[in-house]
């Protein structure tokens, strides 16, 4: 999926398309690390080592950048993502994923947050064309985490009545207020605690069956 | 910001000392829940990542309390059902919910996922795990 280019792309020669590509990873690290609202244009001119003239070839505005920043943060969370969850079918496995979660998360003593979380935060009410970009990405990831604990209903590890989606979603909240946690106290362990509880109901869940 | 700290604080000390058994955590969740997704409410303001850092963290820090306060009298209150439920850490939950399922529900536009995050946050107490579980108590469609 991430192979495919995305459709701006197409029409851009080989270089411009590395233009264009060193001005999104420049404004994605920004973002990720001051805020979408903190960051100005400038400052991704300044960090992208580009021309305002070439940014503005690439992007009308802000919103367009940012919206393209979403599109590569999404690729990279996605992958990531896939990678880690893509093959788990065991209670084991989930506890493996979660702990690479906080493992990376330490390392920055819980710093800066979800990339796409911290998106989410920033656009949901600005713009509606990123609002649902986000949507399908979150809903693509939740769907990474409901085919995990389909697979548990599957292989007798979770009851035929859970539902998985519920689940799914009540975890990604979790997760996702946990980095919110985790960033507000300088301190990865309130996003232990939350995923772990939430890993702790769906264990629960599995005495039953 | 101030303002909606303090508003949500003062209405959440009042509201969580009544809470001493499982209908009165299901009537405050739901409340919860209903004021977080008005978009005009102190809740639906102090539930964005914005504001001073440090005011933000005092105030998780006093909500977690008061949370954990009216959950331990929750546990108190059935002590062999809920021997297993630790007040402090499940309050640490059901801010992650709330805060969590706040960025899917503003994403999603619907209240649905922060709902349903909140509920399993809170799920050791509303629903025993013997119970047709990860949909809800109250039967409403499942999501697919």
């Amino acid at each position: 999926m991430s192979s495919v280019p995305a459709s701006p792309a197409k029409r851009l020669t080989a270089r411009g398309a590395k233009t264009r590509a060193k001005i999104v990873a420049a404004a994605a690290d920004l973002m990720y690390v001051r805020g979408v609202g903190a960051t100005t244009l400038d400052e991704v001119v300044a960090a992208s080592g580009v021309s305002k003239s070439q940014l503005y070839h690439h992007f009308a505005g802000k919103d367009m950048l940012v919206r393209a920043v979403i599109e590569l943060t999404g690729e990279r969370v996605m992958q990531r993502e896939r990678d880690s969850l893509g093959h788990v079918s065991t209670m084991a496995g989930l506890k493996r994923w979660r702990d690479a979660l906080l493992q990376n998360n330490a390392l920055r003593h819980g710093a800066y947050g979800c990339a796409l979380g911290s998106l989410a935060s920033d656009v949901a009410d600005q713009d509606d064309v990123a609002r649902q970009s986000l949507a399908g990405l979150f809903g693509q990831w939740e769907a990474l985490i409901a085919e995990v604990l389909q697979r548990f209903k599957d292989n007798g590890t979770l009851p035929a009545d859970v539902s998985a989606q519920r689940l799914a979603t009540g975890l990604m909240g979790a997760l996702q207020g946990g980095y919110l946690l985790a960033q507000t106290a300088h301190d990865v362990a309130p996003m232990g605690t939350s995923i772990t509880m939430a890993l702790d109901r769906i264990e629960s869940l599995s005495e039953r069956s | 910001m101030k303002a909606s700290f303090a508003e949500v604080l003062a209405r959440e000390t009042a509201t969580l000392s009544s809470v001493a058994d499982v209908a009165g955590l299901k009537r405050w969740r739901g409340e919860l829940v209903d004021l977080a997704t008005n978009p005009e409410t102190a809740y639906a303001r102090v539930l964005r990542p914005t504001g001073d850092p440090q005011e933000r963290a005092v105030f998780l820090d006093s909500w977690r309390d008061l949370i954990a306060a009216a959950l331990g009298r929750v546990v108190a209150g059935n002590p062999t059902e809920h021997a297993s439920t630790d007040a402090r850490q499940m309050a640490v939950s059901v801010l992650a919910a709330l805060y969590g399922g706040t960025i899917l529900s503003r994403v999603a536009r619907e209240p649905a996922p922060l709902r349903t995050s909140v509920e399993l946050a809170l799920a050791p107490l509303l629903l025993p795990s013997d119970t047709p579980a990860g949909q809800g108590e109250k039967t409403g469609p499942s999501v697919p």
